[in-house]
């Protein structure tokens, strides 16, 4: 029998943040995917910072993205709960297409756990948290 | 080359299974510490006139008050989380070097809450950055090590019998010495019955949970030749590390080569260097084994084999004291002796220089000790006789 991965309980989350991540989770908060990107070197870095570790500029743009993208790495999770009860938890780096160089610390979720490696295709869902917060999470869809 | 500063005393409690040192505070058991380093050296606490701090948790001016050190003239922390572990010496080293310390006490030591290290990533204070990684409900630093690990795995086809060979012949090394929690003998098939905890890290990969306080004293090579023990030399002491490596596990998005690594080639190039000897010249390595896959992905950043060559290196059997190329952790290190922050493994490394080890490597010269895995600073030592 196979064994679905499950969203991670968000209950005890609390979000903290400066005016550089603050438009990330707005747009979340909205169900779309950004990245901070160089006006000046077009390079993408993570997590969003108040200067670009490769021209030191200050300049940047939110570039919106698919959310359609790799497992890079991953783990799954076990604790005293069985995973057959309430679903095994992946915690997942995931790399986008579009934003390339950066990954996204994240999950994979309503998936088999059988079915994840390293490579596999994943698309982008969203988990909605307290407070308004969402969050992205991540599907595999090569089957 | 001629070392300018060399470790003359080594003092340490006994090591507690965690919250078995209550009622002890953690001043009185680094207290103790640094009493048997003082004892150990013929050298008197009140001559102490430097401090070297590793990640903290206590202050210089209480210990003076506590301990009756007269003066200090130098007084540093190496912050980070595990990795600036072996850098005390180094702060020590350029103390003395500059000429602004004679005699540094170099201290580190930890005594655990009731706060479990598995859920330690939880008690940290929320920063904008840490959010990236929290969302994901990480919640323990084994989960972002066994991301590490996947990652290896996947590009050079590491096995997890090279994790169980480190974890096993760690344990046959920790089975004769008095000081090790955790003595029984474990076999592959223990490796492998024992239960998940992050995938591919298993119970047994994990570092065990430990209370204790270790303390060591440098002064000039100098005035070693007319102390009390075998001066054991700093033929190199470094720390620092790249931008590539950064937070590290915190981060997540080092380049690949980097990420499956423990990042710590940099600092093992300038030790080599400084010490003007190879890899091939190391007769013991101290690995900081929080997670035995780190130990494997030391293997390559020290030189020890090829990069992505770890497992099957580990696997031929090189690092076990018994017949092994390069004995590491000869004294059961975090895995099974004790977890005192990388403290053991300058201990065991002293020790195995002086000629008194419990595995004593036959005619030992140069000693590696590397601080963890964690963010930079990272940390190691080559150490001689």
């Amino acid at each position: 029998m196979s064994t679905l991965t499950r969203f991670p309980d968000m209950d005890h989350f609390q979000l903290v943040t400066d005016r550089f991540s603050q438009p990330f989770w707005d747009a979340a908060s909205q169900h779309r995917l950004v990245a901070m990107n160089c006006r000046d070197c077009d390079r993408f870095r993570m997590p969003p910072s108040p200067f670009c570790p490769g021209c030191r500029s200050q300049n940047h743009d939110w570039v919106e993205l698919s959310g359609n993208g790799l497992i890079y790495s991953y783990t799954v999770v076990h604790s005293s709960q069985p995973d057959e009860v309430q679903g095994a938890l992946v915690l997942a780096l995931i790399e986008t297409e579009e934003a390339p160089g950066v990954r996204f610390m994240s999950n994979i979720v309503d998936s088999c756990v059988e079915d994840i490696a390293v490579g596999r295709q994943v698309r982008l869902v969203w988990q909605d948290g307290p407070q308004g917060l969402s969050f992205p999470r991540f599907q595999i869809t090569d089957y | 080359m001629a070392e300018k500063t060399a470790i003359v005393g080594v003092g340490a409690t006994p090591y507690y299974r965690r919250g078995q040192s209550d009622p002890q505070s953690l001043y009185e058991l680094i207290g103790k510490a640094v009493l048997s380093a003082s004892e150990d050296a013929g050298i008197s606490v009140a001559q102490i006139d430097g401090m070297a701090f590793f990640a903290g948790g206590f202050e210089p001016g209480t210990l003076m008050e506590t301990l009756g050190i007269p003066e200090l003239r130098y007084s540093a922390v190496v912050s980070s989380k595990g990795g600036g572990s072996a850098g005390i010496i180094d702060l020590a080293a350029s103390a003395i070097e500059s000429g602004r310390a004679e005699t540094v006490i170099c201290i580190g030591a930890a005594q655990q809450s009731a706060l479990r290290y598995g859920q330690a990533l939880t008690s940290l204070a929320n920063t904008a950055e840490d959010g990236f990684w929290k969302m994901s409900g990480m919640s323990g630093p084994g989960q972002a090590f066994a991301m590490l690990t996947q990652r290896h795995m996947h590009l050079y086809g590491t096995r997890r019998e090279a994790f169980a060979e480190v974890a096993v012949s760690t344990r046959w090394n920790a089975q004769s010495r008095e000081t090790a929690i955790m003595r029984k003998p474990m076999t592959v098939d223990d490796y492998f019955n024992a239960r998940m905890i992050a995938e591919p890290l298993c119970l047994f990969d994990f570092c065990i949970e430990t209370d204790g306080a270790l303390a060591f004293i440098v002064t000039s090579a100098e005035r070693a030749k007319d102390l009390r023990q075998t001066p054991v030399y700093v033929a190199a002491s470094a720390h620092g590390g790249t931008a590539d490596w950064g937070r590290g596990f915190f981060w997540l998005n080092m380049p690949d080569t980097m990420f499956a690594s423990a990042g710590s080639e940099p600092i093992a190039q300038r030790l080599y260097a400084d010490a003007g000897i190879a890899p091939s010249d190391i007769d013991v390595a101290l690995l900081y084994d929080h997670f035995s896959s780190m130990v494997v992905m030391q293997l390559e950043d020290f030189g020890f084999c090829e990069r992505g060559e770890g497992g099957p290196f580990v696997e031929s059997g090189a690092i076990r004291f018994d017949g092994g190329s390069i004995p590491v952790n000869t004294h059961g290190g975090h895995l099974s002796e004790a977890y005192v922050i990388g403290m053991t493994h300058i201990r065991e490394a002293v020790e195995q220089l002086r000629g008194v080890a419990t595995n004593q490597v036959t005619n030992a010269r140069h000693a590696l000790v590397s601080g963890g895995p964690a963010p930079v600073p990272l940390s190691g030592l080559i150490l001689r006789n």
